[in-house]
């Protein structure tokens, strides 16, 4: 395997592992807190649902990315592409804003999230707001994922 | 549109009406009731007293939730059977139903149950403390003692077991071991009381308990042994079990009394809140006077059925007056196709009384902007046919219903948007597409960027006409008006080939931002605060921009949906099972991935109305327009 397309594996790697760690401690966060208030009252389960998963998208951009990536290298099937050592870079800075941005948003996020549940708790006709707070904060994964899907289009193989 | 006008309503009444009259407008529901200042107007309010109700209202509640239905319905099925309907007339039959007697009665049941259970637990604590004495085949009543023996039973540890013997029988003591379980062993021992003592301090030299069977002495009758006093426990038990049977088969009786307490429950409920809203009258001696707030276009139709259901009812509406205005209720009036959307509004919170309602302005932004995030025409599909078959099956009202047509509307939307710009289930219909925005994102970039520079320019000039209402005709002309000059003149200017005459419409917009944005009239500090808010362009570009979510967000679904396409493939290839595994995958994985979709889809989408669309021009703090009506927990009310 060439150091070019070792290269750009390492960066959809990067970029599915790293978002996904945002995603998993954000959605950590968000889980205590609705399990926390559902010690109380059991029947809050459906409305603190999306609140809790709302922290996961940061990780399924990251995954996205990576997917992007398999499918430009054409390693689901048929013909794989070999970078250059040089296009091999380009791939993996490329997953650099998903990757990094995807990790902080998605911890803060978890944060706004886990508030919001404990909001919900005392005014359950509210759960939107928390929702809309907490995608304020997803703004910057979405750009993040919006920055690498450019980035991966403009790279010609 | 927008706002509907509403009128100050004031009632003056004969006490005695008084209660007659709040229940009548509970069934016109078009009313609602303020609170009097009472003490400026030197009136008398009544107490309210609602305990009595709340405690019955529980009591009933609880009824209702043990027993079973009569005809069982299944979670889904449940979900979508519509509440009985009763007629609003019947409320008063509805009390005489004699529901304290069928609670009360239920409540009894219950308690003997419970009593029941407490019994059966003590006979079970009993069983355990003498099953390990089974093995002691001997009448109870011989072990009472003897004249100079001493008889003693005692638990002891396992490890000890041997230990204790070997020492007691050093001394001349008897023992024999009842039984033994793992970490236990049960012992009789028999010795003179001359050697009371002796016996005492070997125990003492071990962790033990001495058992007594005492309690059971005076209750023999003849040669019970330990097995018999068991099966008399056991025989206990399962009479006791009889008797719950019995009982329980005698509360599931009650079933007939689920529906009629249902609808108890509900007019008790409205009963209790009819006081509420009574309690809101100003009292004289023989007067009570009460405040509140009907919509103008329900006014007449309200002084007609009033002036029918009594005449000694003196009613004024009148138009509500400048220092009433911050308690104006605030009612949103859009047609039936833009209605669903005032579920947007409404999270955000209520316009002011007197704004501007931004619903119909939202509505063809946020329909597109759901389908864009999605585009998917299957969950849009799954989506429509779900919240149709809701509506239809279940005819839920009131806010239900509204984002149940919303969730319709967006279904639909995504049916559009997933055609042209997604695919179906991860499949596109590749004549059909207009942008593929996997392969192609630029034009999907600029088509996101052009709709939220549209929306952008609609809030702006949104604040137009604010200003403009608000009295500050230049300001609205010549700087919200300067912005929308200038903004479409400089994007035009670059995308055409630099054409002159808009280069100077830019500049004309500009010189109105730069000249009357301050209201001061130092000439220097007026063009250098204008120039600050020049600088305001840089909000107008980042909220454009903003707006890019659209394409990440709808490349986020389609990707997944393909990625749960191809893994299904991969699983199709496997042995024997291969279908069966391809099927939950796709099944699974699509219904994942439309679940948080949606989610996002609806979440940004949100944000974009909130934060990009209202900031220039929306102010809430509007209250809502809440009439006395009746109120439903388990049925609905009819005419």
């Amino acid at each position: 395997m060439s150091l070019g397309l070792t290269l750009a594996i390492l960066g959809a790697a990067l970029a599915v592992f790293i978002a996904g760690i945002g995603s998993a401690i954000g959605i950590g966060l968000a889980g205590q807190a609705a399990s926390g208030v559902m010690s109380e009252d059991p029947s809050k389960f459906g409305i603190l649902i999306p609140l809790t998963a709302l922290p996961g998208t940061q990780g399924i951009y990251g995954f996205l990315s990576g997917f992007l990536v398999i499918l430009k290298l054409g390693l689901l099937g048929g013909q794989i592409i070999q970078p250059t050592v040089q296009q091999g870079w380009q791939i993996m800075f490329s997953c650099f804003p998903v990757a990094f941005a995807s990790l902080v948003s998605g911890i803060y996020q978890g944060k706004v999230c886990a508030s919001g549940i404990y909001m919900v708790a005392k005014q359950p006709k509210d759960m939107t707001k928390p929702l809309v707070m907490g995608a304020l904060v997803e703004t910057y994964a979405v750009l993040g994922l919006l920055a690498t899907v450019l980035l991966l289009n403009g790279i010609k193989l | 549109m927008a706002i509907a006008p509403v009128k100050r309503m004031e009632v003056l009444l004969p006490r005695t009406e008084l209660e007659g009259f709040v229940s009548y407008l509970q069934e016109l529901g078009i009313a609602q009731l303020d609170p009097l200042p009472y003490e400026e107007l030197e009136l008398a309010s009544s107490p309210l007293e609602l305990t009595e109700y709340e405690r019955w209202l529980g009591r009933i509640n609880h009824v209702i939730q043990n027993l079973p239905e009569t005809e069982p319905k299944k979670g889904l099925e449940k979900l979508l059977t519509p509440k009985p309907k009763y007629s609003a007339s019947l409320r008063k039959v509805l009390l005489d139903y004699g529901y304290q007697k069928v609670v009360e009665d239920y409540e009894a049941l219950e308690a003997k149950r419970a009593q029941l259970w407490q019994n059966i637990k003590q006979i079970e604590k009993e069983e355990e403390f003498l099953k390990p004495l089974l093995a002691l085949d001997a009448p109870l009543r011989h072990l009472t003692g003897f004249d100079r023996c001493q008889l003693k039973m005692a638990e002891v540890k396992r490890e000890d077991l041997e230990n204790i013997k070997e020492q007691l029988t050093e001394q001349p003591a008897a023992v024999s071991v009842i039984s033994a379980e793992k970490n236990l062993a049960y012992i009789l021992v028999i010795y003179h009381q001359s050697l009371k003592e002796e016996v005492e301090a070997i125990f003492s030299g071990f962790k033990f308990t001495y058992i007594s069977l005492e309690s059971y002495f005076s209750r023999l009758k003849g040669d019970e042994k330990v097995s018999d006093l068991l099966a008399q426990l056991e025989q206990q038990k399962s009479r006791a079990r009889e008797e719950i049977n019995e009982l329980e088969k005698q509360m599931t009786s009650f079933a007939v009394h689920r529906s009629p307490l249902m609808a108890v429950y509900d007019v008790l409920l409205n009963e209790k809140q009819k006081l509420a809203a009574a309690s809101l009258a100003g009292l004289t001696e023989k007067t009570a006077w009460l405040a509140g707030w009907v919509p103008a276009s329900k006014a007449d139709y309200l002084a007609e059925r009033i002036s029918r259901f009594s005449q000694d009812i003196y009613l004024n509406l009148r138009e509500p007056k400048p220092e009433e205005r911050d308690d104006i209720p605030v009612i949103l009036d859009n047609p039936e196709v833009i209605k669903p959307f005032e579920v947007v509004t409404t999270l955000y919170g209520l316009p002011r009384p007197g704004g501007i309602d931004p619903t119909i302005y939202l509505a063809p932004f946020f329909f597109v902007f759901v389908g864009l995030c999605l585009s998917e025409g299957g969950y849009g599909l799954v989506m429509a046919l779900l919240s149709l078959f809701y509506l239809k099956k279940a005819q839920p009202k009131g806010g239900t219903r509204l984002f149940m047509t919303l969730l319709f509307y967006l279904g639909l939307s995504n049916m559009i948007f997933g055609t042209l710009f997604g695919g179906w289930f991860g499949f596109p219909i590749k004549p059909l597409v207009l942008i593929d925005p996997i392969k192609n994102p630029i034009p999907y970039l600029i088509l996101s960027l052009a709709l939220g520079f549209i929306q952008v320019m609609l809030s702006t000039f949104l604040s137009l006409v604010k200003e403009f209402r608000r009295g500050n005709k230049v300001t609205a002309i010549a700087v919200k008006g300067g912005w929308l000059l200038l903004l479409p003149s400089l994007l035009f200017y670059f995308l055409l080939k630099q054409p002159p005459l808009l280069g100077i419409l830019t500049l004309v917009g500009a010189a109105g931002i730069v000249f009357f944005s301050s209201p001061s009239r130092n000439i220097f500090a007026r063009f250098f605060n204008g120039l600050y808010a020049l600088y305001g362009i840089t909000n107008y570009f980042s909220d454009t921009l903003s707006y890019s979510r659209l394409l990440a967000l709808g490349l986020a679904t389609g990707v997944i949906a393909m990625v749960v396409n191809s893994l299904a493939q991969i699983a199709w290839g496997f042995p024997f099972i291969g279908w069966l595994v391809a099927i939950l995958i796709f099944a699974g994985g699509h219904l994942f991935n439309l679940a948080i979709g949606l989610l996002g889809a609806f979440v940004h989408s949100m944000r974009l109305q909130f934060v990009e669309f209202f900031g220039r021009f929306y102010e809430a703090g509007g209250k809502p327009f809440q009439p006395v009506k009746l109120e439903n927990k388990y049925i609905e009310f009819i005419k």
